[in-house]
């Protein structure tokens, strides 16, 4: 809320390892935050009440009547924890939340972490999964390919087959009997 | 590392030492045999060996020993591997011997490979060093 209203030189304080104000006083105790029966009507009881919430004057707006809120403000939803910026400059980081911020109920019924809440980042896509499986077939064909001249060391020759017009020799001594080898 | 890879990453520094494999031996096959060598003779010829229907990748020097086989599986079905042990062992003995030659063959391409390499670096060194005393003596 510091950086809200203009007050909020966290980041320079911090760097200079100085003390760093969190709070702002509204009021003395909780019997003054309480909330009260009358919807406040006249510009000087509203600016006392968004006061009182640690609000702008222009920014409070109480409960339509029908809600029997009295002078509670009616605040639009903030989002729950994962729906809130996690770059912005909280005073608690942990909670994604103000000292004395005014929020709406809905918030504090969706305000667990552990709740599931819609990250839409973080949803599974079946494409990405699928590319996935892909990354151990093509390595193995890139390597297969990147390997393709290498040879391995057996040490002969392939098989050779008889062909038409071609003489394969044997390595035994020719006796001039004109037979050849036969295995 | 294994023979293997070493192996196969020498072969593919220095190809000029080993034999192609793909190519076959490419010396002269008699050269250094004062007696001869005797020639391999092929049992069958092709056409021979598709009227006998050998399969294609046994229609090798070793194609009889194999129409044997075939003839006494033919013969003794299904107990053909109580009976033709002696065929099939005769069978791979002709394989062991032509497998034996093709190592053979390329050890001797190696060595002569090798030879001829050497006597090309000799002949070099020999160049070089007539230039050089020539230049030397001037």
């Amino acid at each position: 809320m510091n950086h809200l209203i203009g007050l909020s030189k966290r980041s320079a304080l911090v760097a200079h390892r100085l003390p760093i104000q969190t709070s702002i006083r509204t009021a003395l105790n909780n019997r003054d935050w309480r909330p009260k029966e009358e919807v406040p009507v006249t510009p000087e009881d509203r600016a006392a009440t968004a006061k009182k919430y640690n609000m702008l004057p222009e920014d409070y707006k109480p409960y339509p009547p029908e809600y029997n809120a009295g002078d509670m403000p009616n605040v639009a939803p903030a989002g729950a924890y994962a729906d809130r910026s996690p770059w912005e400059d909280y005073d608690y980081p942990s909670e994604r939340q103000n000292w004395n911020e005014p929020r709406h109920p809905g918030d504090h019924v969706k305000y667990d972490k552990a709740r599931i809440q819609h990250v839409e980042e973080k949803q599974p896509g079946l494409t990405k999964e699928l590319l996935k499986l892909l990354i151990i077939p093509i390595t193995l064909i890139l390597a297969a390919y990147g390997f393709r001249s290498m040879e391995l060391m057996t040490p002969t020759f392939p098989a050779r087959k008889p062909e038409p017009g071609v003489v394969h020799y044997s390595f035994e001594k020719n006796d001039e009997s004109g037979h050849g080898v036969r295995y | 590392m294994g023979l293997n890879f070493s192996g196969s990453i020498d072969r593919a520094q220095h190809p000029e030492q080993y034999p192609e494999k793909a190519k076959g031996p490419t010396f002269d096959p008699l050269y250094g045999f004062s007696d001869g060598r005797k020639p391999k003779v092929a049992p069958y010829t092709q056409e021979e060996m598709q009227t006998l229907n050998i399969p294609l990748d046994k229609r090798d020097y070793c194609a009889h020993y194999f129409r044997a086989i075939m003839l006494c599986t033919q013969q003794y079905w299904p107990s053909q591997y109580g009976y033709c042990e002696p065929e099939r062992h005769a069978w791979e003995q002709c394989q062991i011997q032509n497998k034996l030659d093709d190592a053979k063959e390329y050890e001797r391409e190696l060595r002569l490979r090798r030879r001829r390499l050497r006597k090309e670096e000799k002949t070099n060194r020999d160049l070089l060093h007539k230039e050089h005393t020539d230049n030397n003596e001037e």
